[in-house]
Order: C-alpha cells, then structure tokens, then sequence
C-alpha cells in the first residue's frame, strides 16, 4: 500500500478547469473538481487520502520529486476533500436534528438571550436550555423566575447551594439550577445532595 | 502486566517513581490490545488545574499528561482515578489515530474501528473542542469526551477480577457509577433526551463555519 501510494502520488497535479475555473486535483486520467467532490463519494478515498496524507508529511522523500510548494497544495487540497466528505455525509442524515419549540413560559426570546450572554453558548442551546427551564423540579420556579428579573436569590438543598455546583462543574448561575433541580427530584434529594458533596467531575 | 501494584495497599506503599512506571506500564498495555501506538505518559504540576487529571496532546510527538497530584495525594481511591484517567487519554489517542488526524506517526493495525457516525462526530470534535474551561456537562457529552469516559469506566469494571476483594476498588466503581448517572439525568434536564444529539449538532454549527473559512484560505492560497 505505502509503496503504491508513493508512486501514486507523484502523479497528482493541481490545475484550473478551461471549462469552469473550478480547481481540480488531477490523478492519472480522473479529475476531481473543487466544486463536485465525486471523489469523496467512494469510501476507500478516506484510506487512500488519509495515507496519501502521511506520505506528504514525510517531505523529505518527496522535495526532490516535487516541489514544496506542490506538495502544500495537494495537501491543502485532500485536507479540503475529506471536510467536504464529512461535511455531506453528516449533513445527509447523520445530524439527527432536535427541533426546538417555543414555550409559553421560560422560553422567551429575552430568557434565550440571557442564557446565550450568560453561559456563552450558541443560541441553538441556549433556546433549548431555555425550554428545559420549564422541566426543572416545582420548588425551583421561584429562583427561575427572579433569575429572569436579574435575583440570583440562591437554593440551598442539604448544604449543596447554586454557588457550590457553580464552583465545582464551572457552570453559570442557569445552568446550576438543572443539577440542583436532578437533586430535588431523587427520592430522597438529602442523601443525593450529600452524595453530591463527594462527586469530583474530574476531567481528562 | 500483573495489575496488583494498582491495588491500593500496594499502591500507597510505592514512591513516586514505581507509581509513574506503573502508569507507564498501563498505558503501553492498552496499546497492543487497541493496535494504536504508545503514547509518552508525562508527570505534570504546573499545566493542568486541580480539577484535570490528565490531559492527551495531538501534537507531536504526542504526550499523555498527567496531573502530579496523582503520585503524592494520600486521598483514597487515587489509584484506581490514576488509572481511569491514563485510559480515558489512551482512548483519547486512540481516536486520534483512528481519525487520521496523524501525519507523522506510522499508521499501525488498528483492531476496532468505530461506526462512520461515530468517525465523523470524532472529527468535527477533534477540530471544535470545548475545553476544560466549560461548563462540566457539555464538555463532558462532546463526542470525543463522551467515548473517553465510557471507556475508561468499562475498562475499570472489567478489572473486577484482579480488585474485587479491595473494598476501596468496589467503592471506586460504586462512586462512578453514581457520579455518571447523575451526569446523565443532569444532562437530559439541561439539554433533553437527546443531548448527546443537541451538543453534536451545536458543534456541528461551529464546524460549517469553521470549513467556510478553511475553504476561503484554500482559495486565498490557490489564487
Ligand atoms: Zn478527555
């Protein structure tokens, strides 16, 4: 395979189009367009770009074949196909694509943008936080509610309050209210907040 | 590799070099069962914050950190940690080489390759990463966090055979399992049922613009 890939690519070449303009990438007698990646539609290319590509990197074989400026140009090029690959195969049905409704109550335009200002996620998430405020455990709805005045009135459940999950998951003030909520909601939310208490979120 | 050194009566009688050998020890094991390459285990206390423990680096050559407060806290429960956080950045390198994001390093037999789903959410997260300065629950159900800590959890259960008499050991399992499942309710309050569906596609947002951009260079370059 290494050696097949070498000879291989020795025979790539950039060019532009006469007809379109387009770039392409030239190997043996196929050319492969910047516009349409036909290219990417077979999948042994991913194997085949991702060794072309380890071929590339090991320059000092190839300065003397090609020139480095070639090679950054073919590399750059395969970098872009293997985007493009990504790029339409998830959008043909890999993203599962959640659909946000509106709420009656949270989940205001006004309640989005705060959420967006305040935790510095998209506004993609911050509308389905914002839904998901609505869901959050009964006893909670008065500390939502002064959020959304600007109060940060603060919940203390068995000794675990708002600032402590803050603290401990780097979370803002909104987003502490779901963990705080999932503590409320247990069986017994005394001994999970206890439990709370010796969880480490340890990252990696 | 005879894991009993991990055991906590053992573990807490070793110094500080026989724990980072046997670290080292454990991570140059799971390369040969995974068919990836080792990966250089470096003891560090300056980079990483208190609360990460380890750390993998792409860049290369490739480096797996770990947090020096592994080797010299007196905690209980460390060992077995220490262990779950060098196979947490094993996998880490381990879908490193499975995503061909590495030009340097020989491509070796890999013996499990993950579905082309899996393959293409790795990518999108290797290039839009939310980093350890996030809030716990989104960093921690990207796609790549997400098989880490999966990973890591079943290969420490799996080790019942060699630690299931150490109490401590059945403790450990005991708190991680309680920790994920509380990560996981809190995940479905925060984002829905779907939230490993919700944090991929917000990722998948920021990597469109991310390719936008990658395509006006390439065309910059090219002209
Ligand atoms: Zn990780």
């Amino acid at each position: 395979m290494e050696e097949k890939c070498k000879s291989a690519i020795l025979e790539f070449s950039i060019r532009r189009s006469r007809d379109t303009n387009a770039l392409e990438l030239v190997f043996r007698d196929e050319k492969f367009s910047e516009d349409a990646f036909e290219l990417t539609k077979d999948e042994n290319m991913q194997v085949i770009i991702a060794y072309i590509k380890r071929l590339i990197s090991n320059r000092a074989n190839f300065v003397s074949d090609m020139s480095m400026q070639k090679l950054d140009m073919i590399e750059r090029f395969l970098d872009n196909i293997m985007l493009e690959l990504i790029k339409s195969n998830v959008e043909s049905g890999v993203k599962g694509g959640v659909k946000v409704s509106k709420s009656p109550n949270f989940g205001t335009n006004e309640v989005v943008q705060k959420i967006m200002a305040e935790t510095r996620k998209s506004e993609f998430i911050s509308r389905i936080m914002a839904n998901q405020l609505n869901t959050v455990h009964p006893k909670l709805y008065k500390v939502v509610k002064a959020w959304v005045k600007g109060d940060e009135i603060g919940y203390n459940c068995n000794g675990v309050t708002l600032d402590d999950i803050m603290k401990k998951q780097k979370a803002s003030y909104v987003e502490s209210i779901f963990r705080m909520s999932i503590i409320l909601e247990s069986k017994s939310p005394k001994k999970v907040a206890e439990q709370y208490k010796t969880f480490q979120f340890l990252r990696g | 590799m005879d894991l009993s050194i991990f055991k906590t009566d053992s573990w807490d009688g070793l110094k500080r070099d026989e724990k980072i050998a046997a670290l080292r020890e454990l991570e140059h094991k799971t390369p040969e069962e995974q068919g990836r390459e080792k990966v250089r285990i470096v003891v560090e206390d300056k980079l990483l914050s208190a609360g990460t423990f380890g750390h993998y680096c792409d860049k290369r050559p490739c480096k797996l950190y770990i947090n020096s407060c592994y080797l010299d806290s007196k905690e209980p429960l460390t060992n077995y940690a220490a262990m779950a956080t060098v196979i947490h950045e094993g996998r880490h390198a381990y879908q490193d080489d499975v995503i061909n994001l590495d030009n340097e390093r020989k491509l070796i037999k890999i013996y499990e390759i993950p579905s082309k789903a899996t393959l293409h959410w790795w990518i999108i997260n290797s290039k839009i990463y939310n980093d350890e300065q996030d809030n716990f629950i989104f960093y921690r159900f990207q796609p790549r966090e997400f098989d880490a800590f999966n990973y890591a959890h079943y290969k420490m259960k799996a080790f019942k055979a060699q630690f299931g008499n150490d109490v401590y050991y059945n403790h450990y399992i005991e708190q991680r399992t309680l920790e994920i499942e509380s990560e996981i309710n809190e995940a479905i309050r925060a984002y829905t049922k779907k939230y490993r569906q919700v944090i991929a596609d917000d990722l998948f947002d920021s990597y469109k613009v991310y390719v936008r951009k990658k395509q006006k260079t390439l065309r910059f370059l090219l002209t």
